[in-house]
């Protein structure tokens, strides 16, 4: 990487400042267009019939009678998307998630799909597919699927990591472990040790905008993909994959996102919506129903955890211990092992081990969920560190300030850490008026910290110098919440110039190289640092120009203030010459300006935040109302302050509504109950106070602004803080999130 | 199934369409019409994504079918600004950041210009209970009440 | 063609040990170490991610799948996930993790 990504410490023009963004207009005057706005002549509307049973073997499928239906200009199954991941196991559990081939593994399994002239055909086409399915026993929940005597979903599973290789076939996929010194050492040090078990269910991203795509191939073998996605360049990657087709034929555009959450990072509906569209020769529109939503696209962990944590008398912890069991749905995953690693990350341990535990269930894939699976372990590890502090008679956040891990710290998940922010808002949270602002009768606070690991990864910006002297920026992350508007102040910052100047675009997969996922907090800090890059390789072109234009070396030219400065007494007569006039003249100094860059953007800094809030509890009904939240976390340094405020504020409602409302319910006959937003209640208007925000900056040492990623670590604190907080309201500890009124009431009578 | 011939007004423009007997507002307004500013987000008037004016009432455009429109005056978010100058509201979500991924923002713009027509200074509490049927999933909701709070004070002062 | 300080950056971490392979110690994470014959840690002669792959996968061919999936490697502190041409600087901390999922 022929670029410096260390941190300059320079002062900000541009950086920091609170513009409007730059697709403002558009999605207020509702010109904007999302997933399901975009249509393309002759296209059909295609439909996806779905296993109504939470796990069944699937004998045969007849579409001849919706074949033979008048409109109808495609059926598929499983076997119009042939088996072409060759041995990629990951890719052959995306297929089969795309389209069940021999088992229906959840309520809400795609199983057949159809293309029609209408969406009224379509339904009417999906009644008419015969499905004969052997129904199977099935486990929903995540400790009965541990169980040796539980419905077996994959007999080709065995429990990898362990120490003697199983002989018998397991839910569990595998186990993980984590940590560092001797924790029966640890425990014989100390004074006092809390043992708790806590269980989450599983919750959705809930983005308000349902999966959507229109989907168009060509009978020469070229294809068109427009989708509301998180990571086209992944899309792409993994639909030609599926399809057999080669990546440069297929050109995915991203349209505007509306909420992904991590929800959108996984190819669902889009290999399916191709695959009707090659079979019908017309373009497909496909849109999920809010129904399909929650029944069939990625939740996060259901999960059960045991902690255990010591300490002695003077608050120092000698030992702590997880066990982290955590459902991912039909198919593999990691999200076990992301909890073991995250949930003592917070603090510094000489003896700490963690254990997790990927355990399968008939419930749709698990996909990842902002910081996914950080939240879950937050909340155990929290809430039994605010009793441990309680059984000791320390305040709760001088016991986390006296534990908190700092720069050398070796992390509960290996590395050591370098500068980091978790004592910083520690030490925020307990100097805010809100930890001194008096309670009333039934009402509790609570505060807990949070972890989250932040990412890079590929990126590839292009950025092109108009004639006028206006700036197009390409990125290939999605703008998920504002990116356009911080990458554009950051390409105003490099290139000296007003942020009016920059017009940033994000690029479809044909006119930009390569880009991971929009993942992991990862489109500001990445695209910034891409977005740098091209920058300066623009201005390495600007001062080439005018060097020619003077006659003089490139040498003697430096670029200040978005301007080309001869530098020197020599030079004294020559006037600067800004972007502008370079740009007015480029035509005739060697063509058109641009700077690019392709990297890979390393040294995302991790980030911590620590949350404090107040909940009332209505001791009759078991009710609750937040009163109070505030929300302190490193940011690195805020490149547009209000959307970092933004993000801080929205992962705390997500928290909250985990926290206290929302939850996958499962009937006996292992069905979704709740697969729609009145009975899955999140957070509405009338539910909430303002949340305040105080933005902290320890920079990045990896970034040459300072940035770390924002997006994430705003809802691992919230369902530890809560429950601490309702857990101090009524007296009894809270073990089970979400804390709905009837569980509060339940802990209140089993402790009376 | 035989279309409905329906005429009415979408934001001051007499309008006819045909539309079939179970066919939504919504669906009318975003495939027939080419008007996709309303959104459907759930289809069960949970969300409030597909809000719109139908006569001084505000409604999710998912609950009311393409034929019940004959004859009524519809207003949508494509109607809100004028000509180039935004309705105070667009100004101050904007200003006030008030949208993150902006799904939810043409419903939220319509509740609020309902609620502010009907109650032009109102308290925190009611704009909280006024925008109770938008579902937002970006903002905590807290940057949404600060932009109506504002455009209210701006628009009395007009 | 690098801007200046990139060119300084860049000599400065090619500096002493410029093409010659140190001996590294690898720390390895538990599911990691038992497909390492039981090894928490592993000493390896490599100068960059890309050779401290190459031979990892020889030397413990257990772990070969595994890096071909995908490990980020953390070098004092810093997880890089996809840079094989990134330097292990002398007496450096280096520690192998899974690659992680994000929202």
């Amino acid at each position: 990487m022929n670029f410096d990504p260390r941190y300059s410490g320079r002062s900000f023009t541009s950086v920091g400042t609170r513009p409007i963004r730059p697709d403002g207009v558009d999605k207020v005057t509702g010109r904007a267009r999302y997933g399901a706005d975009f249509n393309m002549a002759g296209q059909l509307v295609g439909r996806v019939l779905r296993s109504p049973h939470a796990h069944a073997k699937i004998r045969k499928i007849d579409t001849s009678k919706a074949e033979k239906l008048a409109g109808v200009k495609a059926v598929i199954t499983a076997a119009d998307l042939p088996d072409l991941t060759d041995g990629d196991a990951a890719m052959y559990d995306i297929l089969d998630n795309c389209m069940a081939r021999t088992k229906a593994l959840y309520d809400g399994h795609a199983v057949a799909a159809v293309a029609a002239v209408d969406a009224r055909t379509a339904r009417q086409a999906l009644k008419l597919i015969e499905v004969d399915y052997e129904v199977l026993p099935h486990v929903v929940d995540v400790d009965e699927a541990m169980k040796h005597t539980a419905p077996l979903l994959n007999d080709a599973i065995f429990t990898e990591g362990l120490e003697e290789k199983p002989v018998k076939p397991s839910n569990v996929t595998k186990r993980t472990q984590y940590g560092h010194g001797d924790i029966h050492e640890g425990f014989g040090q100390a004074d006092f040790v809390v043992e708790r078990s806590f269980k989450t269910e599983q919750t959705h991203q809930g983005y308000i905008e349902p999966h959507a795509c229109v989907a168009s191939v060509s009978s020469d073998g070229t294809a068109d993909l427009w989708v509301c996605t998180q990571g086209h360049f992944v899309y792409r990657q993994h639909c030609a994959q599926l399809l057999g087709m080669e990546a440069s034929k297929l050109r995915v555009t991203s349209s505007e996102i509306g909420g992904g959450f991590g929800g959108k990072t996984h190819v669902w509906a889009e290999p399916v919506a191709l695959a009707l569209s090659r079979k019908a020769g017309r373009p497909v529109k496909l849109v999920m129903t809010r129904d399909e939503v929650f029944r069939a696209s990625g939740p996060t962990s259901a999960t059960s955890i045991d902690v255990r944590i010591g300490a002695r008398k003077d608050g120092t912890i000698t030992a702590a211990e997880a066990t982290l069991r955590y459902s991912c749905g039909p198919y593999a995953g990691m999200w076990a092992e992301i909890g073991a690693m995250t949930a003592f990350a917070c603090y510094k341990l000489d003896n700490v081990r963690t254990v997790g535990y990927e355990v399968l269930v008939n419930r749709p894939k698990t996909a990842a969920y902002r910081a996914p699976s950080a939240p879950m372990a937050a909340f155990a590890v929290e809430s039994a560190v605010d009793e441990l502090a309680k059984e000791i008679g320390m305040d709760p956040v001088e016991f986390r300030i006296r534990n908190a891990a700092q720069e050398g710290t070796r992390s509960s998940y290996g590395p050591v850490y370098g500068p980091i922010g978790i004592g910083p808002t520690l030490e925020a949270a307990k100097n805010h008026p809100h930890m001194k602002a008096p309670l009333g009768k039934n009402q509790g606070r609570g505060m807990a910290c949070g972890f989250w690991f932040n990412f890079g990864g590929q990126t590839c910006t292009d950025l092109n110098i108009g004639m006028d002297g206006s700036v197009s920026l390409a990125v290939g992350t999605v703008d998920v919440g504002g990116s356009r508007a911080s990458l554009s102040l950051v390409a105003a910052e490099e290139l000296g110039i007003d942020y009016g100047q920059v017009k940033a675009v994000v690029a479809d997969t044909s006119s930009l190289g390569y880009n991971d996922m929009t993942d992991g907090s990862r489109g500001t800090f990445s695209s910034s640092m891409a977005t740098i890059s091209a920058a300066r390789n623009a201005i390495k072109t600007l001062r080439d120009r005018a060097a020619q234009t003077w006659d003089i070396p490139i040498d003697d030219v430096v670029w200040e203030k978005g301007h080309a400065i001869a530098k020197g007494e020599k030079y004294g007569n020559l006037a600067a010459l800004s972007l502008k006039e370079i740009a007015a003249a480029s035509g005739k100094t060697g063509g058109p300006i641009a700077g690019h860059s392709e990297l890979v953007a390393d040294g995302a800094g991790v980030s911590f935040a620590t949350h404090i809030c107040d909940i009332e509890v209505d001791p009759e009904t078991g009710s609750t109302r937040v009163l109070r939240y505030t929300v302190v976390q490193d940011a690195g340094k805020a490149v547009h302050p209000t959307y970092v405020e933004g993000q801080y504020q929205g992962g705390a409602a997500q928290g909250i509504g985990w926290a206290l409302n929302e939850e996958y319910i499962y009937g006996k006959d292992g069905r979704l109950q709740n697969p729609g937003f009145l009975d899955y209640r999140i957070p509405v208007c009338s539910d909430l106070p303002m949340i305040d925000t105080q933005i902290l900056e320890i920079p990045n040492p990896n970034h040459p602004y300072g940035v770390r990623g924002v997006g994430e670590t705003s809802i691992v604190p919230p369902l530890a803080a809560i429950a601490n907080a309702v857990s101090n309201a009524v007296g009894v500890r809270m073990t089970h999130i979400p804390m709905s009124p009837p569980r509060i009431l339940a802990a209140i009578e089993a402790e009376r | 199934m035989a279309g409905v011939a329906v005429s009415t007004t979408i934001n001051g423009d007499t309008v006819e369409y045909l539309c079939q007997p179970d066919e939504t507002l919504l669906d009318v307004l975003r495939d027939r019409l080419g008007l996709t500013g309303a959104k459907e987000g759930c289809g069960t008037g949970d969300c409030g994504a597909c809000s719109i004016i139908l006569d001084d009432r505000l409604v999710c455009s998912c609950l009311v079918l393409g034929a019940e429109a004959e004859g009524r005056h519809v207003e949508t978010i494509e109607g809100m600004a004028h000509g180039d100058s935004l309705h105070p509201l667009q100004q101050k979500f904007l200003e006030h950041a008030a949208l993150q991924c902006g799904i939810c923002t043409p419903g939220f713009l319509i509740a609020a210009k309902d609620l502010l027509a009907k109650n032009p200074d109102p308290t925190e509490e009611e704009i909280r209970f006024g925008l109770a049927g938008n579902l937002c999933r970006c903002t905590g909701y807290d940057k949404i009440v600060r932009a109506v709070q504002d455009a209210a004070s701006v628009m009395k002062g007009a | 063609m690098m801007p200046k300080s990139a060119q300084r950056f860049s000599d400065k971490h090619h500096g002493p040990n410029e093409g010659l392979a140190l001996m590294v110690e690898v720390t390895l994470w538990g599911s990691l170490g038992a497909l390492a014959g039981g090894k928490s840690k592993v000493e390896i002669e490599a100068k960059d991610i890309r050779e401290l792959f190459r031979k990892l996968a020889e030397q413990y061919p257990g772990l070969e799948p595994l890096i071909e999936k995908g490990i980020a490697v953390a070098i004092d502190g810093t997880i890089y996930r996809d840079t094989w041409s990134k330097e292990l600087p002398q007496g450096a901390e280096i520690f192998l993790l899974p690659r992680l999922a994000g929202g």
